[in-house]
């Protein structure tokens, strides 16, 4: 468990040697600061992370306005549990727990809107050129892949592939050991690999040409 | 699988997340990033808040049967209010248009110097009461009471 570092140490202390420890400064600083309802620390604070965040919602639905409502959703999640981030842990898998755990639901849903749009839309119908709808399938086939996955490790999936988090930052999101991570990491990735093979392998040939 | 297949796998499925993420645009992350600056104070509102339109529901409710329970109160209070306008009477008796004559004029200045104070005493409820017509049992009662104070500003 990290320590808690009072933010006056480094806010009149000597100028910290290190970047990371500045930045870990600034972190705590801006916590602390969002944390007295100041909404400009918050956005500055979640600001780096907006792009992942946005990222692992717009995976679980097609709709970008419900992506941004799920993102804005698990920034409330986690500004309510702010208090409780220790600092100098992975503020990004931080976030990306909460982003997640809206992506699960989100994909409940959209799951369920798929099965009533497919009885009656074919998806050879779609107006758009080929390659975008070879590119929205491939997208609904990944949707698809992840949804199938038991929960957890469609969880561990999503912060390995799409946040780009370590083992160790996927084991603070989830909860876990950063060996359990590594061996739910395997698992989940294994499954996606057989169920998404031909897309893997157009992908590698594409790349080969 | 080794750790070399394994390592193989996962470059190629990063390859194919990263084939089919949607990014943000930069106008989505403007709007993210300012939808986050108002997540604190969205969130500072006090938790009872939430329970204020309940609570708004719940005293209102109240307030309705409060003021239902009222009118029945005012209907089994309103003998004693007849009395006590009954004993407030020999002001109003001036003025009050139903009453029957008394048997002689009451009228000595002494005597309305005296009971003057009293008439601002008859505004309000029980004006509507006097307004109301009288019943013969009231009109009797009243009688009485005129000659009571007939029989009291003689003596007095």
């Amino acid at each position: 468990m990290a320590q808690h570092v009072c933010p006056s140490v480094f806010v009149t202390g000597a100028t910290p040697k290190d970047d990371t420890l500045g930045a870990v400064s600034l972190e705590h600083e801006l916590i602390a600061r969002a944390l007295d309802g100041d909404g400009r620390a918050f956005a500055g604070l979640v600001e780096p992370h907006l792009p992942v965040l946005y990222r692992i919602a717009a995976r679980a639905c097609r709709d970008r306005a419900l992506a941004e409502d799920a993102v804005q959703e698990a920034l409330t999640l986690a500004f309510e549990r702010l208090s409780g981030y220790q600092p100098g842990t992975s503020f990004r898998a931080f976030l990306a727990a909460f982003a997640v755990r809206r992506a699960q639901t989100l994909l409940r849903g959209e799951r369920r809107r798929r099965t009533r749009e497919d009885a009656a839309d074919a998806p050879s119908s779609l107006p758009n050129p080929a390659d975008l709808a070879r590119a929205h399938q491939a997208a609904e086939r990944v949707r698809t892949a992840l949804e199938a996955l038991p929960e957890k490790r469609r969880a561990v999936a999503m912060l390995r592939l799409d946040a780009g988090l370590s083992y160790a930052e996927i084991a603070q999101a989830v909860g876990t050991t950063e060996g359990s991570a590594r061996v739910l990491v395997h698992m989940a990735l294994k499954e996606l690999r057989e169920q998404l093979a031909d897309l893997v392998r157009e992908g590698e040939t594409s790349e080969e040409r | 699988m080794n750790d070399l297949d394994h390592e193989h796998d996962e470059r190629d499925l990063e390859a194919l997340f990263d084939a089919t993420a949607e990014a943000a645009t930069g106008a989505q992350l403007t709007k993210l990033k300012a939808r986050a600056a108002d997540v604190p104070g969205r969130r500072r509102r006090p938790l009872w808040l939430l329970w204020a339109p309940f609570l708004a529901v719940a005293a209102g409710f109240f307030a309705v049967l409060m003021l239902r329970g009222n009118p029945e109160g005012e209907q089994a209070r309103l003998p004693s209010a007849t009395t006590t306008t009954s004993l407030q009477a020999p002001s109003v008796a001036g003025v009050a248009p139903t009453p029957a004559p008394p048997a002689e004029e009451p009228a000595s200045d002494e005597g309305d110097e005296t009971l003057a104070g009293l008439d601002d005493l008859d505004d309000g409820p029980s004006t509507d009461v006097l307004a109301a017509p009288l019943d013969d049992a009231d009109e009797e009662e009243l009688d009485v009471w005129l000659a009571a104070a007939d029989s009291f500003l003689e003596e007095g």
